[in-house]
This record gives C-alpha cells, structure tokens and sequence, in this order.
C-alpha cells in the first residue's frame, strides 16, 4: 500500500483565539483528485495553509508523503495556488511566472538557463497558454492568469497540486477549461490535486472525492454523496439550492432543500 | 582635474551618484511591495536617534541608525507576527519616534539649525567617512540583490509561493528592510529626513509608467534615479539652493511627465 498523499490526523487550528478547523482527520490517497467545499469562514484556505505548513495545528498531526509539511516543502513536493493573488499586476511575463515556479531551496540563486525556459514553456502548453508566453501576466485576464498560476505550480513538478478557489474571477466556460485541464494534469502527470471551491455542483463531475468542511468535516467521499442537499442544508447552515451540471450538458439539475421554501 | 573642485562638492556628488545607485534599486522594490509610507517612516524614527544624539553630547549618526534599523524590525516584526499592515505600524512608529525627537531637542537648547539640516539635508555636513559607508553599503545592496533576485520577485509576486519553493521568506523580508533603513539613514545627510522619500518612491513609480519588464524597471529606475540627484545637486549648486528641496522637486517633475507617457504594453 502506497504512502497516502496527505493525511491528517485529529487537526485542530486555533487563530486568533477562534477554532477554525476542529478534530479532522482524513486521508488522501495518491493520485486523486479531491474537492473541499464548504461555506466563507469554514477553514477551507485554513486546510490547505495547514497541509503546507504555513500554519501549525495546536493538537494533531499532519503529514504529506510521510513527511512532516515543511520537510515536503524544501523536497518540492507541493504546488500551490493561493486564493488572494496580490502580484497580479507585478511587471512580469507569463514565461518568467511560470520559471520562477522553477525556482527551489538549491537553485534560487542561480540565473535561468534554457533548460528552464522550456520546461516553463511546456508547463505552459499544458495549461493551453504557449502563445501567451510572452505577454505581460499583468494584461492577461482573470482566467489567464490562473492558467499561468498553475503552470508555475506545475513547473516545479510537484506530487501533489493545492489550489485554493482556481476558479475566482474565471467566467463560468473558462471554469469549465479549468477544471477539464486539472481533470487531464492529473492523468497525465499522476498528480494528486485538492482544490478549494465555492462550485458546489459543477466540481461534482470533475473530482473523485469531495470533502464538506465547515470547521469540522461534515463529509469526506464521493462526490454525489455530498450532493445531498440535507447534508449541505447543514454545512452551509441555511436552505441551498444546488446546480448539477451535466457531462454532455443536456439540462442542469436543480436539487434543491425543501426547509424553509414555501414553493 | 579635481583640484578646483571644492571637497565638499566632491564629496555630495560623489554621494548623490551612489544614494542614485543604491535608492533607486531599493525604489523597485518599495514600489512594488506598496511600501512608500515605509520610507517616510524610517527616516523620520531616525531623526528621534538625531535628537538623542545631540542631547547626549555624541555624533547623532550612530543613534540615528540604531532608530532606523530598530523602526524598520519593528515594522516588519508587527506585519509577520500580528499581521498588521505596515502603514498601520509606520504610522504609530513614525509619529512617536519623530515626538520624542522634537521633545528631546527642545531638552538640547541652540541646536535649530542642526535639526533644519537634518530635516531638509546639509551637503556640508557629508565626510569621506561617510562616503566609504554609502559605498559600501550599495556594494552590500548589489550583492544581496543580484544573489536572491529570484526569491525577491517571487516574495514580491507572492509570499506565499515563495515559501512553499523553499525560499527563506523571512530572512530575504528582514534582509531587505534592514538595507532599506541603511540606506535611508545614509540618505538623510544629503537630502534630509523629509526629503528622502522622493529618492524612494520616485524612480522606480517613473521606471513603471515606462515598461512591464521588471529587469528593464529596475535599469530605468537607476536611470531616473542618477538623473533626479544629479540635476538636484546641479540646479542646488548653480541656484544655491538646499539640494535635498531640487532633487524633490527635480523627482517630482519627472513622475509629472511620465504620466503623459502611454500605458506600457
């Protein structure tokens, strides 16, 4: 049996003298492809920060591969794609974002080489964006600039993608890309991938596990097992209507809790 | 050649072309770390050192670093540990260091025009000593730089993603705070603890306006920062004007035409 992804064991985060995430545990395999929903405030970003190591838990254990996060952090093993961008209008080209995902603990000192440069250009094509490789990152538009995000994460060969809301600021069809090109990366590259997301009912589709998280974990599985609107009447604290779209797009589903609606 | 030259004036050129160097390389990274205030509040902590140093008899140089690099910790320890914006700590910081300054001057009686020319900048007042001290700190400043540019550019892009490529976030951001206040403490004598802003924030806003390349902002910040202090101290010298108040004004007035320049694509 292979060395689980990321596994937590009885996390808890105290920031500010708030508990934001409570007792989680749970284990993520490698090679899957998890989505983390849950309602603003409910520890979501707080997870990923955790796994990373940016944040240490007051009680519980987290290990990534293994290893203890910031060890799997100086091995390279984490690609990352922070919610709250502030670089956005950094003077950069998309090309040196993405080489600058090249960037680890023994090379950072060192000036780019070719080698670099095309590994960062490939990094590109996955995410569909070559020919925009040279274009200012601040002029490229919301969904771009994701895409280039994730090329960086990429470039630097990660395991295991964190992706906290890749989908802010995507129009609703670039989402759908997005999704398709992280739904294809993890084929082909056999990468693990957790992403954060508000997309409810679209994620559905494209991951292989959900976990519903408002401070405690309400639900880890399959994903249309989180599609049960009690369940998520009770994550998100208030009455929800669900979207659910379809693969081939021939309708969309509404699911939808009866508590509290008249209709 | 040097020998008509005035020593003193040999001495504030010499100054002028390395703060140029050093400033403005500094400038591209305040600019983009939103840290114009920061600049502001570095130099006016030193002038509470100035004022104590006055008050106890010494050169104020020595306190007037020790408040600048203990503001600039101070400010950069309140960001990382409470998360507090900088502004927010400059803003209490600056105000405090510069009122104990005021009231420690008032304590020193018949040192006004020592204070006015740490306020505003007094080329007499710069020595060979403090030459080899710029120098040296620019050399320091270019090394720094040239070493951890990746990780400085990434730190800048996202802190975030800088640590998580195993870059040492914290040592780079203290690093690069504490090269500021050097170099704002070493700026004062030329331009004053008002004035030294400009020299700041100035070249690299102008070098923004001009490129999206942030290797071509960084060459035409030196550019426009070596022409904001060598026109100052030229128009200071012909005009006999205070060079601190011509840099300025020369800075501002290049910011003022590089905003008719078109967006840069």
């Amino acid at each position: 049996m292979p060395v689980p992804a990321i596994e937590l064991k009885g996390v808890t985060v105290t920031l500010n003298g708030r508990t934001v995430l409570d007792r989680i545990t749970m284990k993520i395999e490698q090679g899957e492809y998890w989505g983390i929903i849950g309602p603003n405030g409910g520890g979501k970003t707080t997870l990923l920060k955790t796994i990373l190591g940016l944040i240490p838990p007051q009680k519980g254990k987290v290990s990534v591969l293994g290893l203890p996060p910031r060890q799997a952090v100086k091995k390279g093993w984490l690609g990352y794609l922070p919610q709250r961008m502030m670089g956005r209008t950094f003077p950069i080209s998309a090309l040196e974002v993405v080489m600058l995902g090249e960037c680890q603990r023994n090379n950072f000192f060192k000036p780019f080489h070719n080698k670099e440069k095309e590994e960062a250009l490939y990094a590109l094509e996955l995410v569909g964006l070559a020919d925009k490789a040279h274009h200012p990152f601040p002029h490229l538009s919301g969904g771009e600039q994701q895409r280039v995000l994730i090329a960086m994460a990429l470039a630097s060969r990660p395991r295991i993608l964190l992706l906290d809301e890749p989908n802010t600021g995507v129009d609703v069809v670039a989402q759908e890309g997005l999704y398709q090109v992280l739904k294809r990366l993890k084929e082909e590259l056999s990468l693990t991938i957790i992403m954060v997301t508000h997309d409810v009912g679209v994620i559905s589709h494209f991951v292989d596990r959900i976990a519903c998280l408002n401070i405690t974990l309400h639900f880890s599985g399959d994903p249309w097992g989180a599609m049960d609107c009690n369940l998520l009447e009770k994550l998100y604290g208030e009455p929800v209507e669900v979207f659910v779209h379809h693969p081939q797009c021939q309708g969309c589903h509404v699911l939808r809790s009866l508590k509290g609606h008249d209709d | 050649m040097m020998t008509n030259i005035p020593p003193f004036l040999y001495h504030a050129f010499m100054a002028a072309l390395f703060l140029a160097l050093l400033l403005s390389l500094l400038s591209f990274f305040v600019v983009v770390h939103n840290w114009a205030f920061l600049g502001v509040g570095i130099s006016h902590a030193a002038f509470g050192g100035v004022a104590l140093g006055f008050l106890l008899g010494v050169s104020p140089d020595i306190p007037a670093l020790i408040f600048a690099v203990a503001a600039a910790m101070i400010i950069g320890l309140v960001k990382r540990r409470w998360g507090l914006h900088e502004d927010t700590a400059i803003g209490i910081l600056f105000s405090t260091a510069m009122g104990i300054g005021v009231i420690l001057f008032s304590f020193s009686k018949g040192y006004t025009s020592d204070a006015f020319s740490y306020l505003f900048g007094n080329i007499l007042t710069i020595t060979q000593g403090d030459l080899w001290l710029i120098g040296g700190v620019t050399l320091l400043t270019y090394l720094f730089i040239g070493l951890f540019l990746k990780g400085l550019i990434l730190m800048a892009i996202n802190e975030d993603l800088a640590y998580v490529r195993g870059i040492p976030t914290a040592f780079l951001y203290y690093s690069l705070l504490l090269l500021l206040a050097l170099a704002v403490v070493l700026a004062i004598k030329l331009v004053g603890v008002i004035l030294v802003t400009a020299l700041v924030v100035v070249p690299a806003s102008v070098a923004m306006r001009m490129s999206t390349s942030y290797r071509k902002i960084i060459l035409i910040s030196l550019v426009v920062g070596l022409a904001v202090n060598l026109v100052g101290l030229a128009v200071s010298y012909a005009l006999d004007l205070p060079p601190g108040a011509t840099m300025a004004v020369t800075a501002g007035s290049l910011f003022s035409l590089s905003l008719i320049l078109p967006r840069p694509s």
